[in-house]
């Protein structure tokens, strides 16, 4: 065999380091991430020579084993290790089978879901949460990371170290049996969910490694509806949100990399399988009585699949789900959204007056669309000269030259229009 | 392994029977003298220069590959080594198993 | 063709697995190449970073610390080539030099 499956390194790296963890305790997870640099150094140094082995998973967590043996034998005593396993590693006779029914399979997939819930300690904010899950269980490095994350690599340099500091205060992997599991859990959705978006805004100078980011945090999704303890509807919702949305990521960028907005983007590039097995997974989702925030996102995400354009799409149906969403988990930023279908049902002068209702807004003065929505509904109000200055506000609070570049070119159509008013003005004034 | 050049041809006959005597033991499973001169390419921009150095004192004079217990048993062989009685050394690395 | 032997040395810089990766799977394409080439008269072998060195006529057995070896040889391969300048230029596409790594080149030996 001569390929191997893309990404193979990444999605082992984190199986790898979810045992290794477990086995070291999460105090050393710096050895663990060497153990499993050694790994892919020796399949380096192997398979270049013999190929890629019929099994390379088996191959690379096998080289894994081995490697932890010799260390756990030679330095028995130098280091606390897992404080759970700690006198099952003191002993030959105990050492072996504890290693060998750590590395079963079924172990290895629940500890790398313990190694996602535990990279998403409380103590940590959200930021923190995603660099670390992107750096300890996709492997991504700091660079990567960094480039992912649109900050310098100093700054994600020293938030991972920062992050991987808590972390070892906590020793051992978060339980799945633990009974702030549920908790535990939704901060484990909100950070994939945040992973997902940070790919989602990709600008086109860094699409490739942040539609990677997309990929990453949908697979770690379906990890966690592999195993029953963590596949609850709201795990399912949010998996199925994010194919409704990745299934639009071929529309939102143009030819010259410029954004397109939903409004704008042309429906037929949308991905009909990603859309299909979306709603296949929003239907699974509905099993059960639990609704959660993603229940009704991917809903909406879906009923915008459905329409054929902005104009055909069931606004009303999208405000009624924007009023249960407010109920469940209002903020501001929901509130806008809500406000901009109410645009586009009532149009702009409603839209302006649900924006002015918004509980809160102060909040949104730095979110550069908030600035572009009001800014489209004065252009359409033909307020040109007020939509500009808000363009002009959406521009000084833009996150990239991609988002930059587009709020400065709808602020010049708003010049454009004014000018071209004020121009049919002239022969009028003339005529005086 | 390395040799001193001027006394190659007189130990010939020595290497000759280590390596009938690695064979007959299903030690051996290959080995190659090397010419003493050769080229080094390095690095990004592909550098090709002269070497290793004739002169120096670590220049591999050859390899062989040999099928041994563990790392005692494969120094234990390798002291049957003609290039030892010339006050070369012999230089021993396990293989990486190929398959797991 | 002549046999020459290609001693790989250098020590691999750490990387991402995406990174490790895109090493591991431009190495499997050249060794490939060769092999396909029909070139290759010997297969690779890669060597464990371990070493010890017998010494002089007193058999000195000596640990070596391979971590503080400059540039030590982690693997080699014997191929065919016309001559020395085929066998370099043969040389130039190993994946190692990338990463600032080293080929020595050297024929082998025949036995008149």
């Amino acid at each position: 065999m001569m390929e191997l499956s893309e990404h193979l390194f990444r999605h082992e790296h984190g199986r790898m380091i979810g045992v290794l963890t477990h086995l070291f305790g999460v105090h050393n997870l710096a050895l663990a991430e060497d153990v499993v640099q050694d790994a892919f150094c020796r399949a380096l140094e192997v398979w270049k020579f013999s190929g890629v082995p019929a099994n390379p998973s088996a191959w690379l967590m096998a080289t894994a084993k081995n490697r932890a043996l010799d260390i756990l034998r030679r330095e028995r005593t130098a280091r606390n290790y897992a404080p759970e396993l700690g006198h099952l590693l003191q002993t030959e006779w105990t050492l072996s089978p504890t290693i060998d029914e750590l590395f079963k399979s079924q172990t290895i997939a629940d500890d790398q879901l313990r190694m996602m819930f535990t990279c998403c300690n409380p103590l940590l904010p959200e930021s923190s949460q995603i660099a670390l899950t992107l750096r300890v269980i996709c492997g991504f490095s700091v660079e990567e990371a960094a480039s992912a994350f649109l900050i310098s690599q100093d700054a994600m340099e020293k938030r991972i170290t920062r992050a991987k500091k808590v972390l070892a205060g906590s020793r051992t992997l978060f339980d799945l049996k633990d009974s702030d599991l549920c908790n535990r859990q939704s901060a484990v959705l909100r950070s994939l969910y945040l992973l997902f978006n940070e790919g989602y805004h990709a600008t086109s100078s860094e699409i490739v490694v942040r539609k990677d980011i997309c990929l990453e945090a949908m697979r770690l999704t379906s990890l966690l509806l592999h195993n029953p303890t963590t596949s609850t509807p709201a795990t399912c919702a949010l998996y199925a949100l994010m194919h409704l949305l990745a299934a639009r990521i071929p529309a939102r960028m143009d030819e010259d990399g410029h954004i397109v907005v939903l409004k704008s983007q042309d429906r037929t590039q949308w991905s009909s399988e990603l859309i299909a097995e979306g709603k296949r997974l929003l239907d699974l989702s509905a099993e059960g009585t639990e609704l959660s925030e993603y229940h009704i996102e991917a809903a909406i995400a879906a009923v915008h699949a459905d329409a054929s354009s902005a104009a055909e799409t069931d606004w009303e149906m999208i405000i009624s789900l924007y009023d249960s969403l407010m109920a469940l988990a209002p903020s501001p930023v929901i509130a806008l959204n809500r406000a901009i279908a109410v645009a586009q049902l009532e149009g702009p002068l409603c839209g302006i007056s649900a924006v002015e209702e918004i509980a809160d807004r102060d909040r949104l003065l730095h979110y550069p669309f908030y600035h572009a929505a009001v800014g489209e509904m004065q252009l359409l109000a033909g307020n040109c000269a007020i939509a500009m200055h808000c363009f002009d506000e959406a521009q000084l609070y833009s996150r990239n030259a991609s988002e930059k570049a587009f709020f400065k070119q709808r602020a010049e159509v708003c010049r454009i229009i004014e000018m071209e008013k004020s121009d049919r003005c002239i022969p009028a004034c003339q005529r005086e | 392994m390395a040799a001193p050049p001027e006394t190659m041809e007189k130990i010939m006959p020595k290497w000759m029977s280590w390596m009938k005597e690695l064979q007959d033991n299903g030690y051996l499973k290959a080995g190659r003298p090397l010419e003493r001169s050769g080229k080094l390419v390095t690095g990004k921009s592909r550098t090709v220069t002269d070497g290793p150095h004739v002169e120096s004192k670590d220049l591999i004079g050859g390899f062989v590959i040999i099928e041994a217990n563990d790392m005692n048993h494969a120094i234990e062989i390798s002291h049957g080594c003609p290039a030892l009685d010339n006050d070369g050394c012999v230089e021993i690395r396990p293989v990486m198993k190929l398959d797991m | 063709m002549t046999e020459f032997v290609l001693l790989f040395e250098g020590r691999v810089p750490p990387g991402s697995p995406q990174e490790m990766q895109k090493r591991t799977q431009k190495w499997i394409h050249w060794i490939q190449e060769l092999s396909q080439k029909g070139l290759v008269a010997f297969p690779g072998c890669p060597l464990e970073g371990v070493m010890k060195r017998v010494t002089g006529s007193k058999r000195e057995v000596t640990d070596v610390l391979f971590s503080e070896l400059k540039d030590p040889v982690c693997g080699f391969i014997i191929i065919l080539a016309n001559d020395m300048e085929h066998a370099v230029e043969i040389s130039r596409g190993c994946p190692g030099l990338d990463l600032e790594g080293t080929v020595e080149v050297r024929q082998v030996m025949t036995i008149h």
